[in-house]
């Protein structure tokens, strides 16, 4: 006879088992690169080596710093100089060793050749960034854990606050991130050999910057100079950093996914969406300054700031393709206000030009708004700023047009990758702003400035002294009249052709892959829709 | 080794069967690929059935590993298009990827990894989850011979080792079409003879197979049929006998009678072969007499029968009459013209 055992044994036993499950239940849900990474650091030298050197250092600075305070340890506020030491240890792992990792591991895939290996498997770009991102933050979540006693040791011997160590770490994590994410674009946007060791160099070069600056910027929070930054009536100018931090990740973050995807697919209109999202916030932002009384001033240069940004990401969008793949026409909008507002979202060059165009003409309305409304006067009378702005307006829409029918030119001619139509465009426009400074530098005897011929297609030589009011009165009204004219008709022409990008109309999925959706996917079965139970007869395929 | 059963289901999951209107599991419709001015694929056109184990031929630089890639979703077509149980590799990657299997000509090690933890990031990487995942796993260990090496770091397997453990990682996901480039490049002859004893019951087992060689006789002895591929275009599609056939002008055929008469003996049989009007390049050797017989394809059975008993008619005492046609090498080097690239 066969005894049982009691009932309380029984749930012990059943309890690893049950653990187990949730436990493989769990570690499915996670992304397969970071259980494979995660599985290689393990057992990496170099992981163990850092992690090794970090703990030392802090031993050894631990046991120094005592042995140099001795007993006056009890009376001295020596928390916040240990805290910097501990922070010159934890940031080089943090903000040089954890980003350069995240560059090496997806550069190393082109070496190793396992790259074609994820791109046949069916791991989305998407999971390929989180994996290599994830892997660099269990990384940091291990570093800081390792130095959680020696940073709680330094609030115990005084002369730090909460908020300060709270500030240092939060500056240190998003700094790691933050690269990593920079290095994962680097390494997706590299694929050539030679490309990869210029890069590593490049990256490596940044990454010691950024430690330099970090450590600059600590040293500075730490200071009885910062303490406004600690006041919590300045609490918006820490939100106002997050909000610059959060959308430049988002904006990088994309670009690895985009530089990821197959070239058939849709790899701009998420960039788009990033960039448009960092604008509103930026848009926001200048709309609540001028809103609290701030001078026109700062909105100008705003206005510079996002005209250079867009100027690059306008080359880069109105470098693509104009010719949209059957893959991208599958999701055109088709509606009539969908056609109008997301048309400019959808992948294209004309679309790109126009997108880039509109988001420095909002911001120039800013800036007008900002001139007519505010109370405050600013260095620069309100008429010549708002010429100012219309010229700089004028002169982008100008060059990135111009720039872009060249590269649509040549494609006409010949092959062009999107980096190469991005290089002549910003080429053209340095040419063009340099011209009058090359001259100057090059020649004594001739006095550029009276020249306007020589002058006009400069923004950087015409911009300042319109906005100082420099120029004669009549050479200022020509040069904005002819700039102006230049800009609408080079924007008009990219207009039409941009006309041709949005007359591209939806194409149907293939039947094949609507197959395998319903395959994938099968409709869930009918619901009862009356008190009797009765079910709907299942739609046949005539009747479909 | 396993039984056929386990290749039929290798993640515990039914085989996946193509619809009706999917087409053929592979198909290239006129894909060209131009590098430069080099143009490296030619208008290449062929499909590859259910359960065929397809070989592609060709010189270095003909265009095969292009070929292959374009499959694979791993390159674009310049123009031409190719699909995968009829998505197409350029507007559904992503379905092709999830039903094809590639093995390229390479490894593609990860550093401080073994062999259950590889195929794991494989499994995981293609959607298995939990008990399919390991069931996937075990059984292609177990098919691939690999289980006793479960937990060795792969940078410590042998070449055949590496070999298997790619071809593991390519039907780790049961795939209904495997490429694979060059899979027994390196091999010793035992592990080149498992590796084609493996192709063959994944082919029994459904998949369409794409597998290019340079081991000519292996690839006749596994694929159903071939195609061969020359400075970027497809010379000649078919099975080994159809395109034998087509390029073969003379038969080898070794000859033994016996020596019991001297009237009718080895010696005598010479003079008598170099008088027939099919015969040419009568030698005799110490197994016999060899000689070609010049005829055209389609009669090519008759004459031999024909001359069979023209020998015996005139006495001879023949022992052995054997015929052999060309090799898949022979025709190989006759289409394309012996020349190297």
């Amino acid at each position: 006879m066969t005894t049982l055992p009691p009932q309380n044994e029984m749930a012990d036993a059943a309890q690893p088992g049950r653990l187990n499950r949730w436990l493989e239940s769990a570690g499915d849900r996670l992304n397969p690169i970071l259980v494979k990474e995660t599985r290689q650091s393990l057992k990496s030298r170099q992981f163990t080596l850092w992690f090794v050197l970090l703990l030392i250092g802090c031993w050894v600075t631990t046991i120094g710093a005592i042995a140099m305070v001795g007993p006056s340890i009890y009376y001295v506020s020596a928390g916040g100089y240990l805290l910097y030491v501990y922070y010159v240890i934890l940031a080089l792992p943090l903000v040089v060793v954890t980003p350069f990792s995240a560059y090496r591991s997806l550069s190393s895939e082109h070496e190793d050749n396992t790259r074609d290996l994820l791109e046949v498997s069916s791991l989305s770009p998407r999971q390929v960034i989180n994996g290599k991102l994830g892997s660099a933050l269990l990384q940091i979540v291990i570093y800081l854990s390792a130095l959680a006693p020696c940073i709680a040791f330094t609030y115990l011997l005084r002369g730090v606050d909460l908020t300060t160590i709270g500030l240092l770490l939060a500056y240190a994590v998003l700094a790691s991130i933050g690269l990593s994410a920079v290095g994962l674009v680097i390494a997706a946007a590299t694929r050539q050999k030679y490309a990869q060791v210029v890069m590593s160099v490049g990256f490596a070069g940044l990454l010691f910057l950024a430690y330099s600056g970090l450590l600059a910027a600590a040293a500075a929070v730490r200071g009885w100079e910062s303490r406004w930054l600690h006041s919590e009536e300045n609490w918006w100018l820490h939100l106002a950093l997050l909000c610059l931090y959060a959308t430049s990740f988002g904006v990088v973050y994309t670009a690895a996914i985009s530089l990821t995807t197959f070239t058939a697919a849709n790899r701009s209109t998420g960039l788009r969406k990033a960039a448009f999202i960092q604008q509103a916030f930026f848009v926001a932002w200048i709309g609540g300054a001028v809103a609290a009384g701030a001078p026109y001033d700062g909105v100008f240069v705003a206005l510079v700031v996002a005209a250079v940004y867009w100027f690059a990401a306008g080359a880069l969008m109105s470098g693509e393709a104009p010719l949209l793949s059957l893959r991208v026409r599958r999701s055109l909008p088709t509606s009539l206000l969908g056609r109008a507002v997301r048309s400019w979202f959808s992948p294209g060059s004309g679309s790109g030009y126009v997108f880039a165009v509109c988001n420095v003409a909002t911001l120039a309305l800013m800036v007008v708004i900002a001139v007519y409304s505010t109370a405050i006067p600013g260095n620069f009378a309100p008429a010549q700023t708002a010429k100012a702005t219309f010229l700089l307006v004028s002169y982008f829409a100008a060059y990135l047009g111009l720039g872009r029918l060249a590269v649509d030119g040549l494609r006409r001619v010949t092959d062009m990758s999107t980096l190469g139509g991005f290089l002549i465009q910003v080429l053209f426009a340095l040419f063009g702003s340099g011209l009058p400074f090359v001259i100057r530098t090059l020649s004594e005897r001739v006095r550029v400035a009276d020249w306007l011929a020589i002058t006009a297609s400069s923004p950087s030589w015409n911009v300042p002294r319109v906005l100082n009011g420099e120029l004669p009165s009549d050479v200022e009204i020509t040069l904005l009249i002819a700039v102006g004219a230049v800009a609408m008709a080079v924007f008009l022409v990219n207009l039409a052709m941009a006309g041709y990008e949005a007359r591209q109309m939806r194409v149907a999925i293939p039947k094949r892959v609507l197959e395998d959706d319903r395959e994938l996917q099968p409709e869930p079965e009918s619901r009862v829709t009356n008190p009797w139970g009765d079910r709907p007869e299942p739609a046949t395929e005539a009747s479909r | 080794m396993t039984t056929n059963a386990t290749v039929t289901a290798a993640s515990g999951r039914p085989l996946r069967t193509p619809k009706a209107s999917s087409g053929p599991p592979i198909e290239l419709r006129h894909v060209h690929r131009w590098f430069g001015s080099t143009h490296a694929v030619n208008d290449v056109s062929f499909i590859v059935e259910k359960g065929e184990v397809f070989g592609y031929i060709g010189p270095n630089g003909a265009g095969k590993t292009t070929s292959m890639r374009i499959l694979s979703t791993l390159d674009e077509p310049s123009s031409g298009d190719a699909s995968v149980d009829g998505f197409s590799v350029i507007d559904d990657p992503d379905r092709v990827r999830s039903r094809l299997g590639f093995m390229p000509d390479y490894f593609g090690a990860y550093q401080n990894v073994n062999v259950w933890e590889y195929l794991d990031f494989f499994a995981r990487a293609y959607g298995l989850r939990g008990t399919e995942r390991r069931r996937a796993i075990e059984s292609t260990m177990d098919f691939t011979g690999l289980d006793e090496l479960a937990r060795k770091p792969i940078d410590g397997l042998s070449k055949g080792m590496k070999q298997r453990l790619c071809l593991g990682r390519t039907m780790i996901h049961d795939p209904s079409v495997m490429v694979l480039d060059e899979p027994a490049a390196g091999l010793d002859p035992r592990a080149r003879i498992e590796l084609r004893e493996m192709i063959s019951r994944l082919a029994e087992a459904g998949k369409a197979i794409l597998i290019s060689s340079h081991i000519l006789t292996e690839l006749a002895e596994i694929c159903d049929r071939v195609a061969i591929i020359e400075r970027g275009q497809l010379i000649a599609v078919g099975t080994v006998d159809e395109i034998s056939g087509c390029v073969e002008e003379e038969i080898t055929v070794r000859l033994r009678v016996t020596n019991d008469r001297a009237s009718h003996d080895q010696t005598a049989v010479i003079p008598w072969l170099s008088r027939h009007a099919h015969v040419k390049t009568v030698v005799a050797t110490k197994e016999g007499v060899t000689f070609h017989l010049v005829t055209e394809q389609p009669q090519r059975d008759a004459t031999l029968a024909g001359l069979l008993a023209e020998l015996i008619g005139a006495g001879f005492g023949v022992t052995e009459f054997t015929s052999r046609g060309k090799s898949l090498e022979d025709v190989f080097l006759h289409v394309t013209k012996g020349r190297v690239q």
